[in-house]
């Protein structure tokens, strides 16, 4: 079924919309989900969190983009259940390395209002990558927004693991330069 | 929390056309490449030299022997039948350093300062080529004349669309750089028209294209077209040698290419009116738009 069609089953509260949100994007939603969390019954919390969340934004929500939103949807409950889990256990799948390629751009020693500093980065953040050449956006999006593999990454773009290494490096060395003179480190 | 996570977080505030764009897989189709390589190299054998790119000759082994590793590089969306035999820079083989070092007339590690895009028109191809000139500051010369300190630009070609229709493109030897990168690179310099050769000698091409630039990082050399990495040290050590056997010629390309076709002249490979035209074209230059 297409998106547009699919958003208007929400729209009407037709619970057919889920069933066809699941059909269309379990596997996408999985793959982001585990990707950031460790534990099995975790992502399938987090993949059935999506749809529930699907159903009480839709409406008011349209998203242009179905896919995009179930993905941030997806990532964002991922991150949120990783805080808890973190207590006792780090992330797993790809966000380990993910979460501490993305610690060196930033210093641990910064310390502001949290709630500031988020609405600060991600304003950095947004204006960083808008910048950033095609190629090397897209590569950093796929580590660091979908916490991708490396090797996915490399398949994906039909470049050699080596070649997204040296990629990611080079945007996280300018991200850390951006970041530093912002006052971050 | 985190800061890892903070900047994970902050990740997620980008907009969605950007998300969009990274679900476009790469538009190289290897399929494809070993179609339009098959296909060169066909044309190749049997038009020899006057086939030949407009701006980097390749050695006779290159282009009439199956034996080696043929390396097909670009995405091809169209060529009309007239261009098919200009692509031998389609089906570069693998080079070896030994012809790295031979076939260059520089070798050097250099810092990128600045990037240009600039359109250049070759009127004996009859067609438009977007390149990019990278400006690099010498850091370190390997082989060569002492140009260390010195500023020169490497242009590199990233597509080209013939008059006629056609266009070449996305060519996976194309590397990509940016301006800050340091990298060790093998130069050498046309020194003839034909093709996109502008006049002037203010710019080097990359020897074997991307195959002739290493990204550096923490010692590492990283070819930038393949999964290939060295010690920059053992790399470095084994120019030195190389050095030792290849005198430098700053002239190896074009030499190269007046005993190519003298040899396919000789030999009835060519006939005299397509060596003349040959060297025509090579008197000819392209221009920057």
């Amino acid at each position: 079924m297409k998106d547009v069609d699919i958003i208007r089953l929400l729209w009407q509260r037709e619970e057919a919309g889920i069933l066809e949100l699941q059909q269309k994007y379990q596997n996408y939603c999985h793959t982001i989900a585990r990707n950031i969390l460790p534990d099995t019954s975790d992502v399938e919390e987090c993949v059935s969190d999506t749809w529930l969340k699907a159903w009480t934004s839709i409406p008011p929500n349209r998203p242009e983009s179905l896919k995009l939103f179930l993905a941030r949807v997806s990532r964002n409950l991922a991150l949120n259940k990783l805080r808890y889990a973190r207590a006792e256990k780090r992330g797993g799948g790809q966000i380990p390395s993910v979460l501490d390629e993305l610690s060196e751009c930033i210093s641990q020693g910064t310390c502001m209002d949290e709630e500031l500093e988020r609405r600060e980065l991600q304003g950095i953040v947004k204006d960083f990558v808008e910048k950033l050449p095609d190629r090397e956006r897209n590569v950093f999006l796929r580590r660091y927004f979908f916490a991708d593999s490396i090797s996915s990454i490399a398949e994906r773009y039909a470049l050699t693991e080596n070649h997204i290494g040296v990629i990611l490096s080079r945007v996280r060395a300018k991200l850390k330069k951006r970041l530093s003179k912002e006052g971050y480190l | 929390m985190n800061y890892g996570e903070l900047l994970f977080e902050a990740i997620g505030a980008v907009d969605d056309k950007y998300l969009k764009k990274t679900e476009e897989k790469s538009g190289r189709k290897p399929w494809l490449y070993l179609t339009v390589a098959a296909a060169c190299l066909t044309v190749l054998v049997f038009c020899g030299v006057m086939q030949l790119p407009q701006n980097l000759p390749q050695p006779a082994t290159e282009v009439t022997t199956t034996d080696q590793t043929v390396l097909p590089t670009e995405t091809v969306t169209s060529v009309p039948p007239h261009s098919e035999g200009y692509h031998t820079n389609d089906m570069l083989p693998w080079y070896s350093l030994e012809q790295l070092v031979q076939e260059s007339s520089l070798a050097a590690q250099v810092k990128v300062i600045k990037k240009e895009d600039l359109t250049i028109y070759s009127p004996t191809d009859k067609a438009t080529g977007k390149f990019t000139d990278y400006t690099v500051t010498f850091q370190e010369i390997h082989r060569g004349s002492n140009a260390a300190g010195k500023t020169v630009t490497i242009r590199v070609e990233n597509s080209r669309t013939y008059d006629q229709g056609g266009t070449v493109s996305d060519s996976g030897m194309a590397p990509l750089f940016s301006v800050g990168d340091s990298l060790l690179v093998f130069l050498y310099q046309p020194h003839m028209g034909g093709g996109f050769n502008t006049q002037g000698e203010d710019y080097f091409y990359l020897t074997g294209q991307g195959q002739g630039a290493y990204f550096l990082a923490d010692q590492i050399a990283i070819c930038s077209v393949f999964d290939e990495s060295y010690a920059l040290q053992e790399l470095l050590s084994e120019i030195e040698e190389l050095n030792g056997r290849y005198e430098v010629d700053e002239f190896w390309q074009y030499n190269y290419c007046v005993r190519h076709t003298k040899e396919q002249l000789e030999t009835g490979v060519i006939s005299q009116e397509e060596y003349d035209e040959f060297w025509a074209r090579a008197e000819k230059y392209a221009e920057i738009k």
